[in-house]
């Protein structure tokens, strides 16, 4: 929902705000939500010039394919950049370099709401953050297209599949006259930033075209870039290329890693948490101990019998040879024996990363220690005897 | 941003038991990701997720790991997988052969009760032997099996081609995991239906067959012969293969 | 009967008197104590750490090679000889000798244990395989066996009973212990597995004096036979003291050799559970009188009290005071007798359970719509209750019964002794596999047997 009291005090600034976040309403709750916007701009149609009016109402009840004008962009950025100013006034600091999070906390402390929903809480937002970016009118004065491909109904899909295909042609091409010259493969050369990024998804080319795919459709553009990327040439075509790439992050330094914690003897300690299939542990993990586990309040060999659980339990404190450093203390709750042991096993190594250099925990990592195991019982299907397995066929 | 879910799943790793663990389950699961759509098994980890390395000597030496390997999430250690002194991949191999209807447990104390036959069995035999003799009795049960299954793995094998409604058997070469898959699960047919010894359990005659096999001599031995002869018989057929 | 001191005291006080008789030999306990072992200790003979396991086998269908061409094998390697200690005889044991294995004699181990009866089933492979039988020297043995030497054996006897948690080495204490009042020339009466006479019986027969009673003559052969190997010297010159019916026609005279009365009982198998009733009651006579001095060794004493699931004719369970062999056992263990002792293990493996108490065999439960809401544990996991105390394994009949007695805990392997047994295992190449040579692989050793010896043993089994 808008805001529900705009003072007048604030109204210049309250009139952005309201005019900001309907369109973002409009957006995220569809057009059903679209009669009580108008009601609720009809309450404040004082604040608002009648073309402006006219130019929101079309917007608001259109679909979303009609594009906003380039004027009205402008203009709304003109009033944004005003009521940015407006705010550092208020604020009493520098407009000039009064920057988005300061709107942001002076919105806060000006307008406190206590709605739940985020996005109805008053706002005042960059117009390209609220406005998305729309398709294009595809049409000139004469009603006649601009794009050859419009009437494929995927307009831009295709023209990027066209691109490419050119892109392709062009290779092949350059290829055959080094063939000519008589280079038959050219030397590999090292390619990181290939190497180290990925295809973006689905919906990030959607976004870029402004235009809905499915799944086969992705598929084959996918196809295609892997296509030219295989090509012996494909570095001369990097531009084209990296356009659809994602840069990896390295995942080790997304891990994060919890401070020690001090009993009162200044004995460093830590607890985690950890579960597999449908066993949960607790872990508290001692510095200065022997090596002595205990799982709810027994040794670790009197509750686990099996030695392949106790060599799990063992695993995480023998790969980085801490093995008699510490005493473990475990809870666990339902499961299995061997559930329980990979849920310990899990929780041990959370808790020991407190305790590691980084290449240490990298390693512990890298040995997929710190990965939860997904991986569940696979249901029973109807019509079949098992998950997997079929009723025998008989013939007749 | 673009591969949102993913990443997030790498962080959900550490706060741990929250509620959209389940949830994040099924968005994982194939078919959401168009790249994944032809996987036959469902499978939990998404591709980017690469196989885990259990394995103390390979980080002994960080400059030898690829690059590459920091980038991506990695899949969770199996419970099969460790470093203790029991784990060896080839005999956790032959456990899971051994096994039946998922019981690990008992396949492996089946497995290790046959080393503890081959082992008192060689311990004995090296305590009574003359002292000159002694340091050639090798006494490791790992050993032992690991040599008497390099004894049992076939060179060449056959495959059944048909051609003109006649079924010929091709001789054809076997990668190493053909190989080590046919020895492996010779050994074990063996066992199972041993005639001379039917009311022996399991791991005694298993014992005794791989120790049979570390000497070269024995059923599934002359098994990896018979192959070879059947394979040398069929040579005029080689030319099946290809065509 | 005369009052005699509190034995729980006693035994507070003995480890104490040990130490001091040490230190008056002027023995410095610290050299007991043997260092951590270094690596550099292996590092020398194992080499290269990596293993070639594939032999060159090219050549096809040949026999085993002949020793020329064969590579040899790694050896373990030598390990610290503190391990073992030469002195065999337990008389001598002290605490210098503690955490150390001692070799029982070949021929005495087969005098004493004939056909290895009484030892734990991995023991006797064990003694198969390394060809020889070793003992560790433990604190609970040696405790005993000072107090054995210390007693009064003017009063009535002083029941001794080991106890701890499964496969700690009971039975292995009671053999040693064994051993040392054997040594001394006492006559033992060693009853080993008493659980198996209440349970697995074959047969059984009313008695031929009691109607109300049965006796299990397989079981009693068995035991005389053993019996006359292993007490074969020490009972050589005893004589009976009176004169025995065993049926209408056969009778053992007065002053005949007790040695007839083995003889008897083996030939005859009817009488046989008669004739170790004679021998316990003739044995105790005689200690009475001084002339001999009697160890009475029952491995398993729980069984003799409470329930048994030995079936009588009428297919209701026999009480273990029905079964005679058990009865003429139970009057051995009461201390109404002088001139000797009495020392026990109580077995988790006897253990039928409480009367009227119900095992709740539940561990886990399954989680239903909320795996998250963590509730009380107890509620879901509870912990297997710890039986092994011998209030709790003999039940009320038994500890009235055998009260009072000098509990003997024997208790886990301490990181002395494993080690000591992890350089005996290696010695007698039972540890092959070349990761447990070194240090960080007997950690994982020790992390996974949880220092206890007989998972210890087990896990050592296929490496």
């Amino acid at each position: 929902m808008a805001a529900p009291m705009v003072h007048g005090t604030v109204t210049a600034c309250g009139r952005l705000l309201l005019r900001f976040s309907s369109p973002l309403l409009r957006d995220i709750y569809g057009n059903g939500q679209n009669a009580m916007l108008k009601t609720k701009q009809t309450q404040r149609c004082l604040s608002i010039s009648a073309a402006r009016h006219r130019q929101q109402t079309k917007s608001t009840s259109s679909l979303s394919d009609k594009p906003y004008t380039e004027e009205f962009l402008q203009e709304m950025d003109q009033e944004y950049q005003l009521g940015k100013r407006h705010l550092a006034n208020m604020m009493g600091e520098d407009p000039e370099t009064f920057t988005q999070e300061d709107v942001d906390r002076a919105i806060r402390y000006l307008l406190p709401s206590g709605l739940h929903e985020k996005l109805a809480r008053p706002m005042l937002k960059p117009p390209d953050q609220i406005f998305p970016k729309q398709k294009a009118l595809q049409w000139g004065k004469e009603r006649r297209p601009f794009s050859f491909l419009f009437y494929t109904g995927k307009a831009n899909y295709y023209s990027l599949m066209h691109e490419a295909a050119q892109i392709l042609t062009q290779l092949n091409r350059h290829e055959d006259k080094m063939l000519a010259k008589g280079v038959l493969l050219p030397d590999p050369e090292p390619w990181a930033e290939f190497n180290t990024s990925v295809w973006i998804d689905k919906i990030a080319v959607e976004k870029m075209i402004t235009e809905s795919m499915d799944d086969h459709q992705y598929r084959r553009f996918v196809e295609m870039l892997e296509h030219i990327a295989a090509h012996p040439y494909a570095k001369q075509a990097a531009q084209f290329i990296l356009k659809f790439r994602q840069e990896l992050v390295a995942v080790s330094m997304k891990q994060q890693v919890h401070p020690l914690m001090y009993d009162e003897n200044g004995i460093a300690y830590m607890e985690a948490e950890g579960k597999r299939k449908s066993s949960r542990a607790k872990v508290t993990l001692r510095d200065r101990g022997t090596g002595e586990v205990t799982v709810n309040g027994l040794p670790l060999v009197t509750y686990l019998r099996n030695v392949q659980d106790r060599e799990q339990v063992m695993l995480p404190l023998e790969f980085v040879e801490r093995l008699d450093q510490f005493d473990v203390e475990a809870t666990v709750w339902w499961g299995g024996t061997s559930g329980q042991a990979g849920a310990i096993r899990l929780a041990i190594s959370r808790a020991l990363c407190s305790f590691l250099t980084e290449a240490e925990i990298e390693n512990m990592r890298l040995a997929g220690l710190l990965t939860t195991d997904l991986r569940r019982k696979e249901r029973k299907k109807p019509g079949q005897k098992r998950a997997r397995k079929k009723f025998s066929w008989r013939k007749r | 941003m673009l591969a949102g879910g993913l990443w997030d799943r790498s962080n959900m790793a550490l706060p741990m038991c929250g509620k959209t663990a389940s949830c994040r389950l099924f968005m994982v699961s194939a078919p959401r990701w168009g790249l994944a759509v032809e996987q036959v098994r469902t499978v939990v980890w998404h591709e980017t997720y690469q196989e885990p390395v259990v394995d103390k000597e390979y980080f002994r030496k960080p400059e030898e790991i690829d690059g590459l390997a920091h980038t991506r999430p990695v899949k969770s250690a199996l419970p099969t997988q460790s470093t203790s002194i029991f784990h060896y991949p080839e005999v956790t191999k032959f456990t899971s052969y051994v096994m039946k209807k998922g019981e690990r447990a008992l396949a492996r104390s089946i497995v290790e009760k046959a080393f503890e036959h081959m082992k008192r069995h060689q311990i004995k035999k090296y305590h009574e032997a003359p002292p000159e003799e002694k340091p050639y009795i090798d006494c490791n049960p790992v050993r032992i099996f690991h040599t008497a299954i390099e004894n049992c793995k076939p060179v060449v094998g056959v495959q059944s081609v048909k051609r003109g409604g006649k079924t010929y058997q091709v001789p054809t070469p076997l990668t190493d995991k053909r190989r080590r898959f046919l020895a492996m699960n010779w050994m074990i047919a063996e066992t199972r239906d041993n005639r001379d010894w039917p009311s022996q359990s399991f791991a005694k005659k298993l014992s005794s067959n791989l120790l049979e096999a570390y000497q070269e001599q024995g059923k599934v031995v002359r098994k990896k012969y018979d192959l070879h002869k059947l394979a040398d018989a069929n040579k005029a057929y080689g030319h099946f293969r290809f065509w | 009967m005369e009052i005699l001191p509190r034995l729980h005291l006693f035994k507070m006080a003995a480890p104490m008197k040990i130490f001091r008789e040490l230190s008056r030999k002027g023995f410095d306990p610290r050299h007991v104590n043997h260092g951590p072992i270094t690596r550099s200790m292996f590092c020398q003979p194992c080499g290269k750490q990596t293993v070639h396991y594939a032999r060159a086998s090219s050549v096809a269908a040949s026999t085993e090679p002949s020793a020329q061409t064969r590579e040899p094998v790694p050896q373990p390697p030598p390990v610290r000889s503190i391990f073992r200690t030469p002195v065999s005889n337990p008389v001598n044991h002290g605490l210098e000798q503690e955490a150390q294995f001692y070799t029982i004699p070949p021929d005495e181990y087969k005098t004493m244990f004939p056909q290895d009866h009484g030892m734990p089933s991995r023991f006797k492979k064990q003694v198969d395989t390394f060809t020889e039988a070793c003992i560790m020297v433990r604190k609970p043995s040696l405790e005993v066996m000072s107090y054995l030497q210390q007693a009064n054996y003017s009063h009535p006897a002083i029941r001794y009973v080991f106890y701890g948690i499964r496969g700690t080495g009971k039975t292995l204490c009671l053999c040693h212990v064994l051993h040392y009042c054997t040594k001394q020339g006492w006559v033992v009466l060693f009853f080993p597995k008493v659980s198996n006479w209440v349970k697995n019986v074959k047969e059984i027969q009313p008695s031929f004096h009691n109607p109300e009673r049965y006796d299990q003559p397989l079981e009693a052969v068995a035991w005389l036979k053993t019996f006359k190997v292993s007490a074969a010297d020490s009972i050589k010159e005893l004589q009976t003291q009176q004169k025995y019916q065993w049926n209408k026609r056969e009778a053992t005279e007065q002053g005949r050799p007790l040695l007839e009365v083995v003889e008897q009982g083996i030939a005859r198998p009817k009488t046989a559970t008669d004739c170790v009733g004679v021998i316990v009651k003739e044995l105790k006579d005689q200690a009475n009188q001084g002339r001999i001095r009697l160890l009475v060794a029952v491995d398993g004493v729980n069984s003799l009290f409470g329930r048994t699931v030995v079936r009588k004719p009428d297919r209701s369970m026999a009480y273990a005071s029905e079964l005679s062999l058990t009865y003429n056992l139970r009057k051995l263990v009461r201390n109404d007798w002088r001139g000797g002792a009495i020392v026990t293990a109580v077995k988790e493996a006897g253990f039928l359970g409480m009367e009227g108490e119900k095992k709740d065999h539940r561990r886990y439960t399954r989680h239903e719509d909320h795996p998250d809401i963590y509730h009380d544990i107890l509620d879901h996991v509870s912990a297997r209750p710890q039986t092994f105390t011998p209030e709790a394994l003999l039940g009320k009949e038994g500890f009235e019964y055998m009260d009072p007695y000098v509990p003997v805990l024997v208790e886990k392997y301490t990181e002395k002794e494993i080690e000591s047994c992890l350089d005996y295992y290696t010695d007698r190449m039972w540890i092959q596999n070349e990761k447990c040579w070194t240090e960080a692989g007997r950690q994982q050793l020790k992390f996974l047997s949880g220092y206890e010896p007989a998972d210890l043993e087990r896990i050592c089994g296929p490496l």
